[in-house]
Order: structure tokens, then C-alpha cells, then sequence
């Protein structure tokens, strides 16, 4: 069968994207990518500040105050959203333990307007901020919690895996939304203080992506963000991550749907030797009916519904996270144990990945890059990404290559080094809360109607089959799809 | 020179506050024209060519969905679509995973459009078009409904409605599906016992007599040769031609909507979620669009009243968004939010504020009507950057016969939308003796504060079934 064999290919081609890149004396990177395939430009910002630079008793800060910077500044006071949804834009931001990013796609003609706006918050929102907007949005941050964290089903579970995971003296122990308390504890002096610390040129990174000419970009970033005073940004130092001195597991009894395990692992930062590793030996591992998780807990033990694997990468360290959710008639201690074993032959005994799993891997490593390149939003982002991580922002293929590179001996490796250190394992046991059921009945066929339909649908069946039979003999083929349903 | 000059000199005094900037030249969209062809087996494949990188996807997508469940029965079809990719053609579901993931290929089988329509999607690298789309054209012509496959499969199935039972989102969905639709296709979830008298006979019988190129379009985007892309099809698929009978469904027609309060009772709730329902027209209604401009301003928006009014005033949310449900039928105007559990008695007064303001002595004004107007103008190129979201926007023309400018003639049709049209559409089209409330919260805290609205309250299961 023609579509068993591998498609044999060439390690891919060139994957470069065309760009100019400059900085301003101010300090700002400023990195210009045209892509004229559709009417719309993307500004892209990168503040290098992040909640792994936030300071304790201030957890949640970072993302605070991403939503402060949508509450308006000096040109256009009240609400950053106002102008830019009038001409259409599609834009957000985001903040994780590393940086904050803001961004707007608008049509090409509003590039003015995007890039007026940001230099506007960048160098100037202390001007139009006050203790009324600050104590909104710690309500509206707060509410952000509830829905992703609180009023879903093991929804807490991010946030017990990375305060077991990492000690708590490390900057990635606390969660990005921070606590209840600590966010509606915040002053507006910390947030005047943040701004002026971390909110400078010199610790932000801009990119302009899309259907856009590059000589009326420079003057227009010329014009908005030169006069935007260079700040004094502090030497950061962070702390090695301690490794575990022994397992850790966490039992939560709650009101969730089946019992579910959540496990974690320390593993190599974001583009580190290994970071890819780890990613190639997920395919294997944990991606799709085929993986070896799936396999063995779903298909062949039947103990588990789903099972998944990946490695979360950060700046810093990344943490390679298992989950698996049980079967009625199986706890979380059944699926743990089975993770072990499964991990255990795979790096080291009858489950070893093969040459063509590993190729697999690469891959799909390959698509997922293009289906990076498919948006100037993507794009841009990843761009921003690779000038702060390489100082180039066209990294593409040397961030492939990381895939394409690895033997399978490297990947064994790393995962050896990996899973053979402790790890933290959050185990969710269901405590139901009796919900009460509707009056009406349910609709179920009974054993007569069952008869019924089955003998109607068999009738059916054969005179459709009659007709298929004879259409194919008036076509003169022998007719190889008809099936007889038993 | 001077001038130039005089402008660099003017920039590096720039004061702020200053003005906001005038806008740059506009730029032309440039939407690729799509192709159509014809199979042997009358299937018409629509082609849009996108070669910005080595991608493409394939949708068969079958007018065929939930409302082909006989009563007792729901879940069947569902159930046949998602096991199309469980084996075939003697090959197992994971001799299938193994050799796509070596091809960087992916075939998903799922239903979707709220019950009308099934889709079988292939996708991948370029240089494995073709092998490819031999797997997906097993899938297709040749699945083979295994016995084991089925029982994990349908394990899968009981666990994600135990999930979905748990998460108050989700019931909010489930119970407003059968306010607004009740027994009618839509609004039916099956229930564990549905799914366990599923057995693989059904499943055989349902794909025999259901799965076929009649009521079936082909819809392919990106890096493809149309041509060549024809031939391939055509020798896979072009003789697939079995009798199926093209079952004829029922109109998705809602509920008479009553103003009533449904609830339902998730003790422990952190967040109380809402979600209303009035039932409206369509879009080939001509008052649809300057409905929709109105709606933008009252409810679509980050900046639109509802939202400012309960996040960025309030902060009793996140977010609240109001939106149109578009289908075959008639549309649904929907306003959703989830809202801080010991705040949903005040969130609830001003979502009907907000509706009673819009309908009453606070209409949407010019300069609502001009800003919003322009923000759909303006977004809409940007909505078509990929090649998928074009394939959605044919998709929708088709299902719900949408005319063949949709597209292109989307701009004219906002932009001749004025304050009274917009005004008249929504009052006309809203009204609060025509709209139902599905609230999801913990009882113990919440009960009490439903009577704000002064509306009946009736209370639901986690399927949606009144209680008494």
C-alpha cells in the first residue's frame, strides 16, 4: 500500500522571511517585515517584563498591568480600544512569566494610527492613569481568574504544578494571574513605579508586519517613538532552578467529572539543548492514536479516555506536563503507575521509539512551522520572539533545524535526563455533588421499537444494495464496495 | 526638500496629548477567485489557491448531521462521522495515525454548524498531497466501523458529556440549546444511555444510507494545482457513487421564546454564567445587516454598551459579548457572560437595562452607527488572511444560500445602513416579551437574586430538562 511507505523528502528547504532591522538611540529594536499578500499591517510590541519579574506580594502584577495599558493614555484618554475597533482592528494583548506582548492588525492605511498609539502608552500612560481605572481592572482581573481557573472543571491544576514543581524562591513558581489577594492589594504607586521601571525603549522590542512601505514605516516610528526617554533598567539575575529531592503528590478531592492526573517534570529552558528533544520525543511519547501513551493506556489497558504529553517551554525552564484522565472503575494512581512504566520502556526498554517515528516527528515539526507563516500575526509574534532570543529576528530555519538536527540517540538522552529526575504529580479524586435530575423521562428506544427500526433499516438496506447492484451491472463493473451488513 | 524637512523638525517636538494621525492611502483586497469543477459522480469541488507556503486542506463537507438521528437514537450520526477515521480499508485506526503523521498529513471526520453538516477534512505538507488524500479517500468510500474501535470511542464519548455535565459553561450551552430548540435536532444531546444502545450494525447502516457525493460539496484551499488536483480527485473519488438517501431535515426552526428565566444549579460556582435568547431573521433578510450594525454597537464589540457597561464600568466579568447565531433558520441574537457569582443579581439588571435603554429613550446615535459601521468595513478583509476562513465564509454561503456576493458586496451593504434603518431593525427584531434567560450558578448563593428580573423561573438539569 502505496500510503504506508513515508514521503521520502529532502531536509526542508530554506525557510527565510526577507526583513529589516534597526534600533533607535533610544534604545527600542524596531524590525520591519512586508508581506503584501493581503490589505493589513500588524504592530507587534515586546516589553521585556514578565511575572517572573514581578516582586512578592505583587503576583499578577505584570498582567495587571497589560490590562492597564488598554485603559486609555494622553491622545486618547479612557479606552485604547475606542479608535482602533473604529477602523476595524483585530487586537489584544498577552502577558506570560517572560514578557508582554500588544499587538493590532488594522487595515494598511491606519499604520499611522496603530503605531501613534503605542508610542502613545509606551512613553506616555501614567499621564492619563488613576486609582478609579486601577481598582476597575483589578476587579476585571480578577474576574479573568474565575473563568480561567476557578469555574472550570480541575481548573486550579496549573497553578499546583508550577508551586510544586519550582521552589519558591524561583521566579516561576507563582501563576501570571497571580492571587486574589495580592492583585487586589496593588496601589497605584507600585503601578507608577512599574511603568517607569520596565515600560522604557530600551526594554522593548517592535514589529511592524504586513502590507506596509518600509520607507514611510521608519519615518513614522521616527516621528512617534524618538522623543521617548531612555530608561535605567536594572541588571536582572535570576536563580537556578533547584531540582526535586523527591516526588511530590498533591491529592484534590473535588467536584470534577472523572479522576485525572496532572505531572510535571523539570526540564531544559525555551531553545536550549533539549527544549526540541523533548518535543520530538512528545510525538512519540504522547501525540495522536499512534503514541505510545496512547497505546498502552487507552487502547491496549483500557484505563484511561485521553492522555496527552508535551513540553511547556519558558524563557527560563520549561516543564514537561503529562495528563490522563480515568475510566470509570480506575484511579489516579493506576494511571500514574502506568505513566511511569510507559515512560520507562520507552527510553529504556521495549517501547523505544524507531528511525521512522523519529523522522515522523521532523516531520510534522516542519508543518507546524509553516503553519506559523500562514498570518503576519504569527509571523510577527514568532519574529519578536527569535530578535529577543538570537538578536536576529529571521530565525526560522535555525529554530528548525533544532528539530531537524537531533539523532535518535539525542532524543533518548534527554528524555533519559529528564524523566529520571523527581517529579510532581496532582492527583484529582471526584467528590460528587448530587445534582438533581429532570422530571421528564429520557427518550430511549424500547426492545420493541428496537425491533422495529432494525427490521426497517435491514429492509431499506437490501433495496438499497438492489439498486446498487443493478446501477453497477448498467455500468458493466463488477461491483467491489457492496458490503452485507451483518 | 523644504517641506520634508519642516515635517522631520515638526516630529521630534511632538507633544502629547496630540491628534490622532490621518490615515495612508487605502490598499485593494485581493480575494483569489475560486474554481469549480465537476466530478464524474456530480460532486462540484470549489478550489482557492493560496501559495504564500507548502499547506493545503481538503473539506468534504456532507449536508448531514444530528437531525438524521431517529428519536432514542441521538448520537448516532455523530458517532458514524467520528468512527469514518477509526480504520478503513483494512487498515486499523493506528496503522492510519502512523503513516499520516510520517506524511506531516491529518484527517479529522467530526460533525459541526450546530447539527447540520459533517465534515471530512484532510490537511498537510504539500509535497504529500497525494498520498494524503489516499487515506482520506478511505476514510471516505471504505470505512470499517470496528467493534473495539467503537466501545473506546464511545467510552470517549460517555466521559465527554460526564465533562461537559461538570462544566457550567457547557450546561449553559446544553440548556440553552433545548430552550430555544427543545426536541427539535439542534437543542438534542444524547445521554449515556443513547450512546450505549449505539451498537457498530447501526453505525454501518447509518453510513450505508446516509454517507454519500449527493447534498456534498468539496471545498479545497492553499498551496494546490487546481488541475492536477481535479485528476487526483477524480481517480480516488469520482466513481464513488452509492445510493444514499439524502434524508431531508427538518427545519431548524426555534421555540416560540417566552421571557422566562431557566436555571440551572451548579453548587460551588465561582462564576454564574447567562446567556439570552431572541429569536430574529436571517441574513437574507433585508433588514439583517442594519440589525447587525446595531447589534455591533449594543452588544458585538469590546467597546459596545453591554460590555462596557458590566466589564470596564462594573467589572462584574470579564467579558460580556452579544452575537447573532446564524443558520439555516431563522437567527438567534444571544448576549453572554460569565459574571462574578456574588454579583449576578446586579449583572442581570444591567443586561436588562441595557437592552430596556437601546429599546426605549437611549437608541443607537449617529456617531454609534458611524463608528461601528466603520469597524465592520474595515475588518473585513483582514477576516479572509487564510485560505480556512475563506472555506468558512463559502461553507456558510452555501448552507445557508447566501447570495454570490457575499463577500464582495459586504462593504456596500454596511455602509448603506443608516441610524433610523439600524434603530427600526432592532427594535422591531428585540424584545423582551420574546427572550428567554439561561442563568448556571450555585444555587445556595444566586437563588435569591433571580427575581430581579421579575420573570418566571423555571429550573433545569445539566441537560437541560425541567426539574418539575
Amino acid at each position: 500500500m502505496t500510503w504506508l511507505l513515508f514521503g521520502a523528502h529532502a531536509l526542508a528547504a530554506d525557510l527565510t522571511i526577507p526583513y529589516e532591522k534597526y534600533e533607535l538611540p533610544n534604545g527600542l529594536d524596531v524590525v520591519l517585515v512586508e508581506d503584501h499578500s493581503t490589505p493589513i499591517v500588524h504592530v507587534n510590541v515586546w516589553y521585556h517584563v514578565g511575572a517572573r519579574d514581578e516582586e512578592e506580594g505583587l503576583t499578577g502584577f505584570a498582567h495587571l498591568f497589560e490590562h492597564l495599558m488598554f485603559n486609555g493614555s494622553p491622545s486618547q484618554p479612557g479606552e485604547y480600544f475606542a479608535p482602533l475597533e473604529k477602523v476595524g482592528a483585530a487586537l489584544n494583548g498577552t502577558t506570560n512569566s517572560d514578557r508582554t506582548n500588544y499587538y493590532e492588525t488594522v487595515p494598511s492605511e491606519f499604520l499611522p494610527l496603530a503605531l501613534f498609539l503605542e508610542s502613545d502608552r509606551m512613553g506616555w500612560l501614567l499621564d492619563d492613569l488613576n486609582a478609579d481605572k486601577l481598582a476597575n481592572q483589578q476587579d476585571v482581573v480578577r474576574n479573568e481568574r474565575r473563568q480561567r481557573y476557578e469555574n472550570v472543571p480541575y481548573g486550579g491544576w496549573w497553578v499546583n504544578i508550577f508551586e510544586n514543581v519550582y521552589d519558591k524562591d524561583y521566579p516561576y513558581h507563582h501563576p501570571t494571574i497571580g492571587s486574589h489577594e495580592d492583585v487586589a492589594g496593588a496601589k497605584i504607586e507600585d503601578v507608577k513605579a512599574f511603568f517607569t521601571k520596565w515600560y522604557v525603549p530600551n526594554n522593548a522590542s517592535l514589529v511592524i508586519a504586513g502590507d506596509f512601505d518600509s520607507k514611510e514605516a521608519k519615518k513614522l516610528v521616527k516621528e512617534y517613538f524618538s522623543n521617548i526617554k531612555k530608561g535605567d533598567l536594572p541588571e536582572r539575575v535570576y536563580p537556578d532552578v533547584k531540582p526535586l529531592e523527591a516526588d511530590k503528590k498533591v491529592i484534590r478531592e473535588e467536584d470534577v467529572p472523572q479522576p485525572k492526573i496532572f505531572m510535571g517534570w523539570q526540564s531544559p529552558a525555551l531553545y536550549a539543548q533539549g527544549d526540541a528533544e523533548l518535543d520530538l520525543f512528545s510525538s512519540v511519547l504522547g501525540a495522536g492514536t499512534d503514541s505510545r501513551l496512547y497505546q498502552e493506556l487507552v487502547l491496549n489497558q483500557k484505563i484511561a479516555s485521553d492522555v496527552s504529553a508535551a513540553q511547556w517551554s519558558g524563557g527560563l525552564a520549561s516543564t514537561y506536563m503529562i495528563n490522563a484522565s480515568a475510566l470509570p472503575g480506575h484511579t489516579t494512581e493506576e494511571l500514574e503507575a502506568a505513566v511511569l512504566k510507559v515512560l520507562n520502556d520507552t527510553i529504556e526498554g521495549e517501547l523505544k521509539p524507531t528511525n521512522a517515528e523519529l523522522e515522523a516527528a521532523r516531520a510534522q515539526a516542519e508543518k507546524s512551522f509553516y503553519q506559523s507563516m500562514t498570518t503576519i500575526t504569527q509571523k510577527a509574534d514568532r519574529m519578536n520572539g527569535y530578535n529577543r532570543a538570537f538578536g536576529k529576528p529571521d530565525s526560522w530555519q535555525r529554530d528548525l533545524d533544532r528539530y531537524l538536527n537531533p539523532s535518535p540517540e539525542e532524543v533518548l538522552a534527554q528524555a533519559k535526563e529528564t524523566f529520571g529526575a523527581h517529579h510532581v504529580t496532582v492527583h484529582f479524586k471526584v467528590k460528587p455533588i448530587e445534582q438533581p435530575k429532570g422530571a421528564e423521562p429520557e427518550i430511549v428506544e424500547t426492545e420493541k421499537e428496537k425491533k422495529k427500526r432494525l427490521k426497517a433499516e435491514k429492509k431499506a438496506e437490501k433495496k438499497r444494495l438492489k439498486l446498487e447492484k443493478k446501477k453497477a451491472q448498467a455500468d458493466g463493473e463488477a461491483d467491489a464496495t457492496v458490503e452485507v451488513v451483518k | 526638500m523644504i517641506a520634508f524637512l519642516t515635517l522631520m523638525l515638526a516630529a521630534s517636538a511632538l507633544d502629547r496629548p496630540a491628534p490622532l494621525p490621518k490615515p495612508l492611502k487605502a490598499r485593494k483586497m485581493k480575494l483569489p477567485a475560486p474554481q469549480s469543477f465537476t466530478l464524474s459522480n456530480g460532486l462540484e469541488v470549489i478550489i482557492a489557491t493560496n501559495n504564500e507556503v507548502p499547506l493545503w486542506e481538503a473539506r468534504l463537507v456532507l449536508q448531514l448531521g444530528e437531525f438524521a438521528d431517529p428519536a432514542g437514537q441521538e448520537g448516532r450520526v455523530h458517532a458514524m462521522i467520528n468512527m469514518l477515521d477509526e480504520g478503513a480499508n483494512g487498515k486499523s485506526a493506528t496503522e492510519m495515525a502512523v503513516a499520516l503523521k510520517g506524511l506531516a498529513g491529518a484527517v479529522h471526520t467530526y460533525t459541526t454548524g450546530g447539527g447540520n453538516i459533517s465534515v471530512i477534512e484532510a490537511s498537510g505538507i504539500k509535497r504529500n498531497l497525494d498520498p494524503i488524500l489516499d487515506i482520506w479517500a478511505d476514510v471516505i468510500t471504505k470505512p470499517t466501523f470496528g467493534k473495539a474501535d467503537w466501545e473506546r470511542i464511545r467510552g470517549q464519548q460517555i466521559e465527554e458529556l460526564k465533562q461537559k455535565a461538570n462544566n457550567p459553561n457547557d450546561i449553559a450551552r446544553v440548556a440553552w440549546g433545548q430552550v430555544v430548540y427543545g426536541d427539535n435536532y439542534i437543542g438534542r444531546n444524547p445521554t449515556e444511555n443513547n450512546l450505549k444502545a449505539i451498537t457498530t450494525t447501526d453505525l454501518k447502516l447509518s453510513y450505508a444510507q446516509l454517507v454519500g457525493p449527493q447534498k456534498a460539496k468539496l471545498y479545497v484551499g492553499g498551496d494546490v494545482n487546481a488541475k492536477e488536483l481535479v485528476k487526483m480527485l477524480e481517480a480516488k473519488i469520482g466513481k464513488w457513487a452509492p445510493e444514499s438517501e439524502v434524508v431531508k431535515k427538518p427545519e431548524a426552526i426555534p421555540k416560540t421564546l417566552t421571557p422566562t428565566l431557566y436555571f440551572v444549579d451548579k453548587p460551588g460556582a465561582a462564576q454564574t454564567v447567562i446567556r439570552t435568547a431572541t429569536v430574529i431573521k436571517g441574513r437574507n433578510n433585508e433588514a439583517y445587516y442594519p440589525f447587525a450594525v446595531a447589534n455591533q454597537a449594543f452588544g458585538r464589540s469590546f467597546t459596545a454598551r453591554v460590555n462596557m457597561n458590566l466589564r470596564e464600568d462594573k467589572g462584574y466579568t470579564y467579558g460580556a459579548r452579544c452575537f447573532i447565531l446564524n443558520s439555516e433558520g431563522p437567527s438567534i441574537h444571544v448576549c453572554s457572560t460569565a459574571v462574578q457569582t456574588a454579583v449576578t443579581g446586579e449583572s442581570l439588571t444591567e443586561l436588562k437595562k441595557e437592552f430596556e435603554w437601546v429599546l426605549g429613550d437611549k437608541p443607537i446615535t449617529d456617531e454609534e452607527t458611524e463608528n461601528f459601521s466603520d469597524s465592520m468595513v474595515y475588518s473585513w478583509p483582514g477576516r479572509f488572511e487564510t485560505t480556512g476562513r475563506l472555506l468558512d465564509e463559502y461553507v456558510d454561503m452555501w448552507i445557508e444560500g447566501l447570495p454570490k456576493d457575499h463577500v464582495s458586496g459586504y462593504t456596500a451593504r454596511i455602509r448603506k445602513v443608516n441610524t433610523k434603518q439600524a434603530n427600526e431593525a432592532f427594535r422591531s427584531w428585540i424584545d423582551l416579551n420574546k427572550t428567554s434567560w439561561v442563568v448556571v450558578g450555585d444555587k445556595s448563593v444566586v437563588g435569591e437574586s433571580l427575581s430581579v428580573l421579575g420573570l418566571p423561573v423555571v429550573e433545569l438539569d445539566t441537560n437541560g430538562k425541567p426539574l418539575k
